[in-house]
């Protein structure tokens, strides 16, 4: 006490000052503070801020497949023999009821509903559904949880992309890979815990790498995008002269030079550089290991398809994929672009496929026979769904399909999700969710529920309130876990 | 039951009412009577005066709720039967409400105080009664008797309340007849099958009534499937005219029936724990399945340890493992070692401290022998055991035959064999295990299959 007290003075804080420790601690102190103040908790700077998951983890890593541009459900995975009947009539008031259209449909006087140019049969023991563009992951369907009853809010991709992957249709929020970097500690330390693999190419609309952004949380937690060249990860070696000794104690000085500042400062950034300059000195040794697929035998490029020889394809991304997991990568996010048929639907979604479906259904092959599958979890899906009408002329061979935000497919696969289970239900139209419906908010909530983390309690205090990845919303589909 | 014809949503928003409305007569002529009997004291003759006007807002009530109740039943969701009696109880206890109130202020004349005590004595009964109707309309009939205590029970006739079980947490624990069949029982047969209703004569609700079975001959004979009538119909074709539950109720699933299966070839005893029974392995994996032991109510995952000595954690993390607890609350681990692909040897002994707590263990891809195996085969608490493209074989694997509780086994990449392969399958909780890429012929997995039904093997998609 540096100044004097009155007598009364002392006893009222006191009392106050006891009595609202008292109660903080009857309230139940991870309720009230959420776990990032509570500071009897060790901060590991390197994740884990939960110190322990909140239940064991079914998942103990993610390969996320993201299909940017929305592929369509009614061409892959949501079969409706009934629009057969239809196709060619104008939608009917009474379906398309009060769900927004987008502005890229507003000149148009007339909404053809159109059926799926490509035939469906059913697969594998669990009679699932699948479009003969996939006859690859037709093959799996077995392994995988097919949820025919997405919901997202947003309409139009870089909204929507931001909504699934941070839970917020505005960018600035961190990603799922960054909460789970944040929360969880690292199984690697010589690997980041979020890698980001995009396929090269892409398609006309571009992605912003808020996607993979950390948001509010600390920058190391950011995802680490290896690029889609045949060096992922650029200036691996030492300059020509620089011996590995040199680089590292030039490293110590910097670090030490930081840790100065950061006593002085206290800004926690300093902190994300100094692990981010130490985490790029691991990755010289561990990186050129990780990617090196010339290892890989040939029956494995068969598996994937020859596109996996090429680095930055998808097919090379998936192969990248499972040997990051198998060093134990805890997120894994992988972006394919080119998904958004407005016009010409028939012939770009069958290109699509034929540069992904063969080496989706590969990496969960592969996972599978190393028993990957048993604690990694695949996650399949793109931002939105498409419209049962056309968007531009309707012809014999020949349509297009506007974003639909209503109702899409997203399948997951193996760790603790349903095997060979087809979950929700859209109308005849696969307009709208009839049942089962699983919002966006509720698939974040059941992927970090699979990681052994109660949405509800990872949190970060940022600006004066305490976020989440699933907001204020959220509820685990507990129909899908096994 | 439910009225096809659409109601007036001011019909049931008025009849809702009715259940604030009825407590006024209730209250009211409950007042009224005992203010009549109270005021021939000399006492309370002060009450006199007030009789006619509580008799009168009664009956007005009385009557008021009537009609609510009447707008209410358009609800529809009731047992008509019940209805029915509460409904035409309701209006006859309206109609003497009113002949009450005419009567206390009519002229006064000896013969009326005679009948005018019947009345009121009538009009108290039937409050009562009618009341109670009414609340078994709403809470159920079972409202009043569920909570009472077993004095009151045998009071109204009821048998003693049944002591809960507690919930199964381990298989072997738990009571084939107590905790597998009669839960079953009660779910999907006891609702037709009670003393109450007793369809085809038939009682399910106990153990001796479930043997006797019902017009159809004996429900259960113990060690003989084909003369337990109770399985015969529930095993049947969903379309049989003799299948149970009858159609629109939910069937038993297969696992259940399996159970019922088991319990009658193990003699359909009146109780004894799975853990004394030899029961094959189907028939635990569907107890498992049905009692919600498997996932994440898993038991083996909720075992109780000591927490692992930090300082060995700390050492073995210094020599590059990585020990994590499964979850915040848990003093169970989760142990591996990244190979960094040169096929590091470990000190596998090194372990044995945290011998008990390692519930799941990874250690592909490095330099684990046989010997090694001997070692690991201690580690009894073990769920998960990946140790694949290990330089081990079936000596080794001998060892892991000790592991009770091993459900995943991950050999890919090993030189396990047939003969080692065969060991493994008895272990009763194995349900997955992986193999490709190693000496195991397809043949013989397609023997054990057969054999071994519920057991995953996995022999990867292409070979080198």
């Amino acid at each position: 006490m540096e100044f004097m007290e009155t007598r009364r003075g002392f006893l009222k804080k006191s009392a106050l000052g006891f009595g609202s420790v008292a109660l903080a601690s009857l309230l139940g102190p991870s309720s009230l503070y959420g776990n990032d103040l509570l500071g009897s908790r060790p901060q590991n700077i390197l994740g884990g801020s939960l110190g322990g998951t909140h239940f064991p983890a079914k998942a103990k890593r993610v390969i996320y497949l993201f299909q940017s541009g929305g592929p369509s459900q009614l061409e892959t995975f949501d079969y409706k023999p009934e629009l057969a009947k239809w196709h060619g009539k104008e939608i009917p008031p009474s379906v398309q009821g009060t769900q927004r259209n987008s502005g890229m449909v507003s000149s148009q006087s007339t909404f053809p509903l159109v059926k799926s140019i490509y035939d469906f049969k059913q697969y594998g023991q669990s009679g699932a559904w699948v479009s003969e563009i996939f006859p690859y992951t037709a093959q799996v369907v077995d392994d995988l949880c097919i949820i025919n009853s997405m919901r997202t809010d947003a309409i139009n991709h870089e909204p929507a992309v931001m909504f699934l992957q941070t839970g917020s249709q505005q960018s600035g929020r961190p990603s799922i890979g960054s909460w789970l970097s944040y929360g969880l500690a690292s199984d690697n330390k010589n690997l980041p815990n979020f890698v980001v693999l995009l396929s090269k190419g892409g398609g006309a609309q571009p992605l912003s790498s808020a996607a993979w952004g950390n948001g509010f949380l600390p920058s190391h937690h950011q995802g680490v995008q290896f690029r889609s060249g045949k060096d992922p990860v650029l200036y691996l070696n030492n300059p020509h002269g620089v011996h590995d000794e040199d680089r590292r104690r030039a490293l110590d000085y910097v670090s030490q030079l930081n840790n100065h500042q950061f006593d002085v400062w206290k800004d926690p950034e300093i902190q994300s550089k100094i692990n981010q300059y130490e985490m790029a000195y691991k990755m010289q040794n561990s990186v050129p290991d990780a990617v090196d697929t010339k290892e890989e035998p040939d029956y494995i490029y068969k598996l994937y398809g020859e596109d996996a020889k090429i680095p930055g394809t998808y097919a090379a991304n998936c192969l990248q994929a499972r040997r990051l997991a198998e060093r134990d990568v805890k997120f894994i996010q992988l972006y394919h672009m080119g998904w958004d048929q407005h016009g010409g639907l028939p012939g770009g979604i069958k290109k699509q496929a034929l540069g992904t479906d063969q080496a989706t259904a590969g990496l969960i092959k592969d996972l599978k026979q190393r028993g990957l599958l048993e604690d990694t979890l695949v996650v399949w899906g793109g931002e939105f769904g498409r419209t049962s009408f056309s968007q531009g002329r309707l012809t014999a061979d020949n349509y297009g399909r506007d974003h639909h935000p209503g109702c899409f497919t997203m399948w997951m696969a193996g760790a603790g999700v349903k095997a060979g289970m087809v979950y929700g239900k859209t109308d005849e139209f696969s307009y709208n969710v009839v049942q089962d419906e699983v919002h966006v908010h509720d698939f974040q909530a059941t992927l970090l529920h699979l990681l052994g983390i109660d949405h509800e309690k990872l949190t970060f205090k940022h600006q004066g309130r305490r976020y989440r990845l699933t907001d204020v919303h959220g509820h685990v589909v507990k129909d899908i876990l096994s | 039951m439910g009225n096809t014809v659409e109601v007036s949503d001011w019909i049931i928003f008025i009849g809702r009412f009715h259940p604030l409305m009825v407590h006024l007569p209730i209250g009211i002529i409950f007042a009224g009577i005992s203010m009549y009997f109270l005021a021939r004291k000399k006492k309370f003759s002060q009450m006199k005066s007030a009789i006619p006007f509580l008799m009168g807002a009664g009956a007005v009530s009385a009557v008021l709720s009537c009609i609510f109740g009447y707008l209410l039943s358009f609800q529809g969701g009731y047992d008509n039967e019940a209805l029915n009696a509460h409904q035409w109880m309701g209006m006859a206890l309206a109609i003497f409400a009113v002949l009450a109130y005419v009567s206390v202020v009519w002229k006064k004349t000896k013969r009326i105080v005679v009948l005018q005590s019947g009345l009121m004595v009538f009009l108290l009964v039937g409050l009562v009664y009618t009341g109670h109707l009414g609340g078994n309309l709403t809470h159920g009939t079972s409202y009043l008797t569920q909570y009472s205590p077993d004095p009151v029970r045998k009071l109204v006739g009821l048998p003693p309340k049944p002591v809960k079980r507690p919930p199964v947490t381990l298989l072997d624990s738990a009571d084939i007849f107590l905790d597998v069949v009669s839960p079953m029982l009660s779910d999907y047969c006891v609702s037709c099958h009670n003393p109450g209703k007793s369809k085809g004569d038939l009682i399910l609700s106990t153990y001796e009534r479930i043997l006797k079975g019902g017009e159809n001959g004996p429900g259960v004979v113990g060690g003989n499937l084909a003369k337990s009538e109770l399985f015969r119909r529930v095993s049947l074709s969903e379309h049989h005219d003799d299948f149970m539950p009858p159609e629109g109720k939910k069937p038993l699933s297969v696992e259940q029936k399996k159970l019922l299966e088991l319990w009658i070839m193990k003699g359909a005893p009146d109780k004894g724990q799975m853990g004394n029974f030899e029961i094959d392995r189907d028939y635990l994996l569907a107890a498992n399945k049905v009692l919600g032991l498997e996932g994440q109510g898993n038991n083996s995952l909720a075992k109780r340890v000591e927490p692992a000595d930090s300082s060995v954690v700390a050492s073995l993390n210094a020599k590059g493992y990585l020990i994590r607890t499964i979850s915040g609350g848990s003093n169970l681990l989760d142990v591996s070692f990244l190979s960094n692909g040169n096929k590091e040897s470990v000190n596998i002994e090194e372990l044995l401290p945290i011998k008990d707590q390692i519930v799941y263990l990874s250690l592909g891809n490095l330099n684990l022998r046989d010997e090694d195996l001997e070692v690991i085969g201690q580690f009894e608490n073990m769920v998960r055991l990946n140790i694949h493209s290990n330089p081990i074989t079936d000596d080794g694997i001998s060892f892991l035959g000790r592991l009770e509780n091993l459900e995943v086994l991950n050999l890919y990449g090993t030189k396990i064999g047939d003969i080692g392969l065969e060991g493994l399958v008895l272990l009763q909780k194995l349900s997955r295990i992986y193999l490709w890429n190693t000496q195991v012929t397809p043949e013989k997995v397609g023997n054990l299959k057969a054999k071994h039904p519920d057991l995953e093997i996995n022999m990867g998609e292409v070979s080198s």
